[in-house]
C-alpha cells in the first residue's frame, strides 16, 4: 500500500486537472515512478478515466468519450489549449532568438528574467517582438505605458499560469521549465499534421555538411 | 574578386599587426574595448567595417570579424592531435627493425631513445585528443551558434572519433608483441602502450556514446525549433489554427484527450458482474471526503459500509429496509412495465434515498438465479447526477415484463 498522504497528494494534484512532472512536482513524479501507479490507476477505474504517462509526464485521460459530458469537458479543453497556441508559441519564438544557438526550451531549461530582460534591452528586434507579443490578447495588460521590464514581467506570469514554467526563485525571478512544454510539442506536431504545415528549411543541410567535412 | 591584390595585402597587415588586439574583441560586448598599442593601419580594419567604434570610446567587433573569427576557431577545434596512426605504426615499426638489426648496434641507444620518444609523443597526443573530444562534448560544441552547425559538428566528431577507435584498436597486445619480436625492452615500452590504449579506447566509447545522445537532442531541437518556426509562420499569415469540431475517435486519439480540472463523475457499468466491489473501490480510492460519506450512508442502508472510516467492509444483512419491496417490485414489473423509480415514488419510504433502494435491487435482481429473472431484460438509464458530487450510478432500471412474457 502507498503511503496515503502521499497518495492523496497525487490524487488531489491529478483531480485537480495537473501535470505531474519532475519539475512541478518532483516528490509525487518519483512515488509515481517508483509504484504508486498502480494504485493511482486503480483508484481513477470506476471512473472510466486513465492515468497516463506520456512525454515525461503523468495525467489524466479519458477512457472513452461515451459520455456526453466528458466529451463536451474535452471539447472545452481542447479549445483552451488551442487558444494557448498563439501566446506559447511566441512566447517560445522569442525566447528561441535570444538563445545562442536557437534552441528551443526543454524540460528543466532556466529562464533568468533579469539576463532575459538584459538581452532585450541590447537588440532593438527583440524589444520590438516584445511589444508585438502584447498585442496577443492572452497578454493584453489593463496598465498602459508599459517598459520592457513591465511586458516581460507579464509575459512570463501568463506563461506560468498556463503551467508550461514555475518560479524556482521568487526574489531573483528566476523560473523553471515544466515538462508541460514536452506536451505542447506534441500539440504543436498535431497541428503541423492537421494543417499540412511544412518545416523544410531553404538551407540544405546535406549541401552544408558536405562543405564543411 | 572584386577586391585587388593592393586591398588583400593591407587586410593582411592590418590583420597581422592587430592580432593581439583582434583577439580580445567581444561581438557581444556592449561598452566595446580601447587600446593602446593599435596601429596606424587599424583603420583600415575600421574603414573596411571590420571594426566599428573609436578607440577613444571603445571598438567593437562587427558580424565580419566575428564569422572570421568562428571559422577559424572551427577549423582550430577541427585539428587533430593524432597523426595518421597507420603511418606512425609503420615507422615504428621501422625504428624497431633498425633497433634489432645486428649491423647496427652502435646506434642502438640511439635509436631505442628514438622509440621511446615516438611512442611518449603517440600517448600524450591520444590523451590530448581524447580531453579535447570531452571538452567538445562537455561545452556541446559552445563556439557554433545554430542548432545545425550542433548537427554538423556532432556528426563530423562521431566519424572521427569512431575511425580513430578503429585505428588504435588495431594494435592489439598480439600486434605489438609480434612487433617486439621477442626483445625485451622493446616489449616494455610497447607494453605501457598497450595499457594507454585500453584506458584510452575506453575513454573514447564513452564519448561515442555521449555523442550519440547529443546526436538525438540536437535533431529533437532542430525538428522542435523548425516546427515552432513554421507554426508561428502560419498564424502570422493570419491561418487559423484547429478552427474545427473533432469528433469523439480524433478527441480520444489527440492530445486532447486531457482530463481537465473539475468534477470526477464516475459511471458503474451496472451490469457487471463485480458492481458491488466496484463500489467498494470507488468508496475506498475516492479522496473527496464528503463523497465517502455519502456513499456511506447510502451503503449503510443497502448492506456495505465503511466502519468508523476504516477500509473494513462489512455487509450489514439484517434489518433490510428493502427487503419488503422487493416482491412488490418483480410483481408490478411483471405485470405492466414499471421502473424502480416509478414503483419508489409511489410505494418507497420517504427516509430512505431512492438511490439506495436503486443499489440494492438491482445487486438483488444480479444475485438471483431463476429462470424468470434470467430472462428478465434489465433497461437501465445512467446519468451524470450532480447531486452526488463525484460518483454516479445508475438513474433507474426496469425489468421488461413484455419480454419475460413472450419467453414464459
Amino acid at each position: 500500500m502507498p503511503d496515503m498522504t502521499d497518495f492523496r497528494q497525487v490524487l488531489n494534484i491529478l483531480q485537480d486537472g495537473q501535470m505531474i512532472c519532475n519539475v512541478t512536482h518532483p516528490n509525487e513524479f518519483n512515488s509515481l515512478r517508483e509504484g504508486m501507479e498502480k494504485d493511482v490507476e486503480n483508484a481513477f477505474k470506476p471512473f472510466e478515466i486513465n492515468l497516463t504517462f506520456k512525454y515525461g509526464l503523468y495525467y489524466l485521460s479519458y477512457a472513452n468519450l461515451n459520455n456526453k459530458t466528458d466529451l463536451t469537458v474535452t471539447r472545452d479543453e481542447f479549445k483552451k489549449i488551442r487558444d494557448d497556441i498563439e501566446p506559447v508559441i511566441a512566447f517560445l519564438i522569442i525566447i528561441m532568438k535570444t538563445e545562442v544557438d536557437g534552441s528551443p526550451l526543454s524540460p528543466g531549461d532556466i529562464i533568468n528574467y533579469d539576463y532575459l530582460l538584459k538581452i532585450i534591452n541590447s537588440e532593438n528586434s527583440y524589444q520590438v517582438d516584445l511589444e508585438n507579443i502584447m498585442r496577443i490578447k492572452a497578454f493584453s495588460s489593463q496598465k498602459t505605458q508599459l517598459n520592457n521590464a513591465d511586458m516581460l514581467n507579464r509575459v512570463l506570469d501568463v506563461i506560468k499560469d498556463k503551467g508550461y514554467i514555475c518560479l524556482k526563485n521568487k526574489s531573483k525571478q528566476i523560473y523553471s521549465v515544466t515538462g508541460k512544454i514536452r506536451y505542447f510539442y506534441e500539440v504543436s506536431e498535431f497541428i503541423k499534421q492537421h494543417h499540412g504545415i511544412s518545416t523544410e528549411d531553404t538551407i540544405d543541410e546535406k549541401e552544408q555538411e558536405e562543405m564543411l567535412v | 574578386m572584386s577586391a585587388s591584390k593592393e586591398q588583400w595585402e593591407q587586410l593582411g597587415k592590418a590583420l597581422t599587426s592587430n592580432a593581439e588586439a583582434l583577439s580580445v574583441l567581444d561581438i557581444g560586448n556592449e561598452e566595446g574595448q580601447t587600446f593602446t598599442n593599435l596601429t596606424k593601419n587599424f583603420q583600415f580594419l575600421i574603414d573596411h567595417s571590420f571594426v566599428d567604434g573609436h578607440n577613444s570610446t571603445g571598438i567593437h567587433a562587427t558580424k565580419i570579424l566575428d564569422d572570421m573569427s568562428l571559422n577559424l576557431s572551427l577549423v582550430e577545434a577541427r585539428r587533430s592531435q593524432v597523426e595518421d596512426i597507420q603511418d606512425w605504426f609503420e615507422r615504428l615499426q621501422i625504428h624497431i627493425d633498425r633497433y634489432l638489426d645486428k649491423d647496427q648496434k652502435e646506434r642502438q641507444g640511439e635509436v631505442l631513445k628514438d622509440i621511446k620518444k615516438s611512442v611518449v609523443i603517440m600517448k600524450g597526443d591520444l590523451k590530448q585528443e581524447t580531453e579535447n573530444l570531452q571538452y567538445l562534448v562537455r561545452t556541446e560544441f559552445g563556439y557554433v551558434d545554430s542548432l545545425s552547425q550542433k548537427l554538423i559538428e556532432n556528426k563530423y566528431y562521431s566519424r572521427r572519433t569512431t575511425k580513430l577507435v578503429k585505428q588504435i584498436t588495431f594494435m592489439t597486445a598480439g600486434e605489438l608483441l609480434k612487433m617486439a619480436c621477442g626483445d625485451t625492452l622493446i616489449w616494455r615500452i610497447l607494453d605501457g602502450l598497450e595499457n594507454s590504449i585500453n584506458s584510452i579506447v575506453n575513454d573514447l566509447g564513452e564519448i561515442i556514446s555521449q555523442l550519440d545522445n547529443m546526436m538525438w537532442s540536437f535533431k529533437k531541437k532542430n525538428e522542435r525549433a523548425r516546427l515552432l518556426w513554421a507554426i508561428d509562420k502560419h498564424i502570422k499569415n493570419g491561418e487559423a489554427i484547429l478552427d474545427v469540431e473533432l469528433d469523439e475517435e480524433e478527441l480520444m486519439d489527440s492530445p486532447f484527450n486531457v482530463k481537465a480540472k473539475g468534477k470526477i463523475t464516475a459511471f458503474i457499468d451496472i451490469d457487471s458482474e463485480n458492481l458491488s466491489d466496484q463500489l467498494v473501490n470507488v468508496v475506498e480510492n475516492l479522496p473527496n471526503k464528503d463523497v465517502k460519506e455519502l456513499i456511506s450512508v447510502l451503503a449503510n442502508k443497502v448492506g456495505v459500509y465503511d466502519e468508523d472510516g476504516s477500509k473494513e467492509k462489512i455487509i450489514k444483512k439484517k434489518d433490510n429496509p428493502f427487503l419488503k419491496h422487493r416482491k412488490e417490485f418483480f410483481k408490478k414489473s411483471l405485470e405492466g412495465r414499471i421502473c424502480a423509480s416509478q414503483y419508489w415514488d409511489s410505494n418507497g419510504d420517504m427516509d430512505l434515498p431512492f438511490e439506495s433502494w436503486l443499489i440494492w435491487i438491482h445487486r438483488n435482481i444480479l444475485s438471483m438465479n431463476t429462470k424468470s429473472i434470467e430472462n428478465a431484460h434489465l433497461n437501465v438509464v445512467k446519468d451524470d447526477f450532480d447531486q452526488f458530487d463525484g460518483v454516479i450510478i445508475i438513474r433507474d432500471l426496469s425489468i421488461d415484463s413484455y419480454k419475460q412474457k413472450r419467453v414464459a
